[in-house]
């Protein structure tokens, strides 16, 4: 637990200490700032629809999603281990576990810090008279630090298989793009199949069916747009992101065992 | 971190004299470590899989809306009648975003839809099956609008099962907007002033799946409300409201028509005045007594209720009607707090903590709604029914705290030493089967059921007249009651009404706006800009915490 609490400190303080960090902040609260202030004018003054758009209904949040975690993540493994600093990290007294989370940590720290903007822009409103549902604000605050949490546990799989920071963000970024249009690329796929098979009509609805299902049970968007966000705690939804972002931990700690036989 | 496992060969070494040896021992140390790596991560993959499958299991899922009005859950009225849904129905959505200035809107109304209707579906254990429609497919478009037999539909959500087909419009129905002021000089932008999509929706699925039009013979003749008349003591908005559930309304009058209407379902005697025949009486009565269901709601004055016999009819099946009204004090208008009587006190609202658990007000004590009822005699269950397997309840009662029975003449005053204060039963129900003597000897349970009888009693007809249906306070309680009462008695106790959420907006003015352009475009960037370059300064200068290896 200290190992991964030294890492944590060590990464986030990092990210603190360089450019890059403040600079993606800025950007992004600038966004989400112009976000917000756009939804409330074409809104009628609806707080909780321009909150809202800001922690997820609006495409900004998605796009920030798929791009801000894997830019944090390249440089925690993919430039380490350019630099070789990441043998040194390898080879003191911590497990790779508790580099894997450590790290991960201070990377969900920082997007938790952007997110945080939000609950700003609510005490905003509140000083002007409307507060917001301060509990389902909190709701879809945790949703989006768990999809972030997500987001950054595939980034940094990405960047413990490459040593080159730049395809470890393009890997990441790929990868973060499919899961989340993982939903619209399959109706794209399973138009032309449909006539493919029409001749095999019970069969292929059947199986139809089940990718259906299965792509649904995936659907990180829909995951947490229909439950954190408009304020709705669910036990399936929870597990669901925990699990997958534990799965991907755990395939990174994998990753960087793997090194060391590999080498 | 799993351990390297030991070199499953060690005498293969380089000492064994083999070129090959080495090579080939690495290759199979990495084989064999790689399948444990392969392995560890589909059993993991498993293993995620398996748990999300679990916990998405109905009974073992919890889910906790934290809004505050709970605008996420469905009305537990709502989730009662898609539990019970009795097969599928399949809601084709079709949307696309509507021009402007409602653009923005609208998405949100369809995106509020769509987490709707997934609720729905999530409750109905799949019996509500939601198709989404893409509209820029033209040629499935039709053959969808084909099937369902509509044409040039956008917009709207249309609940269909079998022949049976609802729309749904987003306009109007789903949604309420205000279009705004575009004039720049008292501009007010459009807002979203209603979202009633859960009760529209709602009403579409039980049209759809009403089934058999069950039919309701009205007496006639003694001086009854009126079913097909206007007017306030009429029975026109409930005739009205039964006919859109799914009801066949005709009337029958005894004094005119010798035979008993075909295939009635259930005889509704809403405030007769005049004697109604012994032969009437006896003819209701084999009705009954064959399975027949029977709604009695005496008139609410003495004199035609004493007039028309319904006190001893009723009294036969176990039920004493009082001749009295039950009153209750009401709060003083000028804001004293003190209790008063007078005419007003006639008009009692009964809330859940007065209902009976039974299906006609199961709705209403879970939604914590009351029930409006006016000019009310007590209605007492005297026995429970006899020789048969059955129950004769209490509905709803009056508050047992300051309600009192007002005997003729009503002078609207409790008058200590004649009338006590306690609650009043103000409804009852009763179910039976036949009775031993009624000839089911050998009969099967599908036979009981079939014959199985249903009476509810009514403390006063006034609970039914238009004039209170159509009221302010009855409404939203007094119809949804009445027509809960129907459909109990054909056995469709499932079938309820429900009234939109709200939609718990909270709105900021359009001269508040801007401030948030301030703070949120650039005051918080800026801060953040300075902070960094605060940092970078600091840094600059050697400060003390410099990044560290």
């Amino acid at each position: 637990m200290r190992g991964v609490i030294t890492i944590f400190r060590r990464e986030l303080a990092s990210l603190f200490w360089t450019p890059m960090g403040w600079m993606l902040l800025v950007a992004a609260l600038f966004a989400n700032g112009f976000l917000m202030w756009a939804q409330l004018a074409a809104g009628g003054g609806n707080v909780t629809a321009a909150l809202q758009a800001s922690l997820g209904r609006g495409l900004l949040f998605w796009m920030l999603l798929i791009t801000l975690p894997p830019l944090l993540a390249m440089r925690l493994f993919a430039e380490e281990s350019r630099t070789g600093t990441l043998e040194y990290l390898l080879t003191a007294p911590v497990s790779d576990a508790a580099v894997v989370v450590g790290k991960f940590l201070a990377a969900t720290m920082f997007m938790a810090i952007l997110w945080l903007s939000v609950p700003i822009y609510g005490l905003i409103v509140q000083g002007l008279g409307t507060p917001p549902d301060w509990i389902a604000l909190g709701c879809a605050y945790l949703g989006a630090v768990l999809v972030s949490g997500l987001l950054v546990s595939i980034s940094l799989l990405a960047s413990s298989l490459v040593r080159t920071p730049l395809l470890a963000a393009f890997l990441a970024f790929m990868a973060c793009f499919l899961w989340l249009t993982l939903p619209s690329m399959v109706q794209m796929i399973l138009a032309p199949l449909r006539e493919l098979f029409s001749h095999w009509a019970g069969g292929w609805e059947a199986a139809e069916r089940w990718i259906q299902i299965a792509v649904r049970s995936m659907d990180v968007p829909r995951h947490f747009l229909t439950s954190f966000l408009p304020g709705v705690l669910d036990s399936a939804e929870l597990v669901f992101f925990v699990t997958w972002t534990s799965f991907f931990l755990f395939l990174t700690t994998r990753s960087l065992e793997a090194r060391r036989w590999r080498a | 971190m799993s351990a390297i496992p030991p070199n499953p060969s060690p005498e293969r070494g380089p000492a064994s004299g083999s070129r090959r040896g080495p090579r080939a021992s690495g290759g199979r140390t990495r084989f064999w470590m790689g399948s444990q790596v392969a392995l560890s991560v589909v059993l993991a993959a498993a293993a995620v899989v398996v748990i999300n499958a679990l916990v998405a299991r109905p009974g073992l899922r919890l889910r906790w809306d934290l809004t505050a009005k709970e605008v996420n859950s469905l009305d537990p009225a709502t989730e009662r009648v898609l539990r019970q849904l009795p097969g599928e129905v399949t809601v084709d959505v079709f949307f696309r975003a509507l021009p402007q200035p409602l653009t923005q809107l609208s998405s949100q109304v369809q995106a509020r839809t769509l987490a709707l209707l997934e609720r729905m579906a999530s409750v109905s254990s799949d019996r509500i099956v939601v198709r989404q429609n893409d509209l820029n497919d033209y040629v499935a478009i039709q053959q969808r609008l084909q099937d369902l037999r509509l044409r040039g539909l956008e917009n709207c959500v249309v609940v269909s099962k079998g022949d049976q087909v609802q729309v749904v419009r987003e306009r109007g129905q789903l949604a309420q907007f205000d279009l705004g002021n575009p004039n720049p000089d008292a501009y007010r932008p459009p807002a979203l002033r209603a979202f009633e999509a859960e009760k529209h929706l709602l009403e579409a699925i039980l049209s759809v799946t009403r089934g058999e039009r069950p039919k309701v013979v009205f007496t006639s003749g003694h001086g009854e409300a009126d079913p097909f008349e206007t007017g306030p003591e009429t029975a026109g908005v409930l005739e009205s409201a039964l006919r859109k559930d799914g009801f066949v309304i005709e009337t029958w009058n005894p004094l005119e028509e010798d035979g008993f209407p075909e295939d009635a379902f259930l005889v509704a005697v809403v405030g007769p005045r005049d004697r109604m025949a012994d032969s009437t009486l006896a003819q209701l009565d084999r009705f009954v007594e064959a399975g027949g269901r029977l709604l009695v709601a005496p008139h609410p004055d003495a004199e035609p209720l004493r007039a028309s016999g319904l006190i001893p009819w009723m009294s036969r099946y176990g039920l004493e009607i009082s001749e009295g009204t039950v009153m209750e004090p009401y709060a003083d208008p000028t804001g004293t707090g003190a209790l008063i009587t007078g005419p007003r006190s006639e008009f009692l609202l009964v809330h859940p903590n007065h209902m009976k658990r039974h299906e006609i007000v199961q709705p209403f004590i879970d939604s914590g709604r009351a029930i409006a009822a006016v000019r009310s005699h007590a209605v007492r269950v005297a026995r429970q029914p006899e020789g048969g397997l059955g129950l004769t309840m209490p509905l709803i009662s009056s508050n047992p705290r300051i309600s009192w029975l007002d005997t003729a003449p009503i002078d609207y005053r409790h008058e200590a030493e004649l009338e006590t204060i306690r609650g009043y039963d103000l409804a009852a129900v009763s179910e039976y089967g036949p009775s031993n003597e009624s000839g089911t000897e050998g009969g099967t349970d599908q036979h009981l059921e079939k014959v199985r009888s249903r009476i509810v009693v009514l403390g006063s007809s006034a609970f039914l007249y238009s004039v209170m249906l159509e009221s302010q306070g009855g409404q939203g309680s007094s119809l949804d009651f009445a027509l809960n009462a129907f459909n109990w008695l054909v056995d469709r106790e499932w079938r309820v009404n429900v009234s939109a959420k709200d939609p718990d907006l909270r709105l900021l003015s359009a001269e508040q706006i801007p401030w948030v352009s301030r703070w949120a475009v650039w005051g918080m960037p800026l801060f953040c800009l300075l902070l960094g370059v605060g940092i970078a300064y600091s840094r600059g200068r050697g400060g003390p915490r410099r990044q560290s290896a």
